[in-house]
């Protein structure tokens, strides 16, 4: 893994946005869900909604990052205006691991998990497979004041 | 109610311990599961799955996510197959870990007690 200290760097007033950018250690994910949350609260999500958003930037980091080398890194860029959010997440250093199959059809994969979860709280998600060692994904999110 | 000295492990965001009572293993974590702890719970919970009935003590736990929750139906499952029924118990959710059993559908998958109290109790 990269040695080099996790950055945060703020662009613009009018159409928020923030870009996260640190090396791919799961360790540092904690990062990316403390920064959605206190985003989530500036785009006047509620309590409920803060942290669900924080549970949907953890499950979109975690699947963009497998398979990430020892150099990897994670850029996520956070967009949003009042009530909504978009996260959008790039990791470079990837390749794409066989997928993991439950031999218990009722036994649910980390995966199907993570895609229910996503599903479940966002209302449009996507994460591609890994293009010349980069994968991306994202998701965007409208809290209840702007979706009653 | 406290934790016995008998740490299994801990890391910036997760520790994990193991107690006993009334005879029956409690795995007891504190602080947030993810991808890069949950292998914490996972080896606390290998390491006692000969047991009959464990209670898994989730009052201080403040984030699972589907990692966590992986380890946790895995876990699970391995009590069906050794034992022959569900005898995995998670007790002491808070609203936030709730929430999370509910999103992914699986409030019907785990057995759920309020406390440890009260899953002794029973």
């Amino acid at each position: 893994m990269s040695s080099s200290p996790a950055s945060a760097e703020r662009s613009g007033s009018v159409g928020d946005e923030v870009r996260l950018r640190f090396p791919a250690d799961l360790k540092l994910l904690m990062l990316a869900r403390m920064t959605g949350s206190a985003i989530a609260s500036r785009a006047e999500f509620s309590v409920e909604e803060i942290a669900d958003l924080h549970l949907a930037i953890d499950e979109l980091c975690t699947s963009c990052v497998e398979g990430a080398q020892g150099d990897a890194t994670v850029e996520l860029t956070f967009s949003w205006s009042a009530g909504s959010v978009r996260v959008h997440c790039t990791v470079d250093q990837v390749t794409d691991l066989a997928p993991v199959v439950s031999l218990d059809r009722d036994l649910l994969s980390t995966a199907e998990l993570s895609e229910r979860i996503l599903a479940a709280l966002v209302d449009h998600h996507e994460i591609g497979a890994a293009v010349a060692g980069r994968r991306e994904g994202f998701f965007t999110k409208t809290g209840e004041a702007k979706n009653p | 109610m406290t934790f016995d000295p008998d740490s299994l492990g801990s890391d910036p965001i997760l520790s994990v311990w193991h107690r006993r009572e009334q005879g029956i293993p409690i795995v007891a974590a504190r602080g947030e599961i993810d991808v890069s702890s949950a292998g914490l719970l996972r080896d606390a919970l290998l390491s006692i799955d000969h047991e009959p009935h464990i209670l898994v003590d989730l009052a201080d736990v403040t984030f699972v996510d589907s990692t966590g929750l992986g380890v946790l139906i895995n876990a699970q499952k391995r009590q069906q197959l050794a034992h022959g029924n569900a005898s995995l118990q998670l007790c002491g959710l808070r609203p936030t870990v709730q929430r999370v059993i509910e999103v992914a559908g699986l409030d019907s998958v785990f057995t759920v007690a309020p406390s440890i109290e009260a899953a002794l109790e029973r």
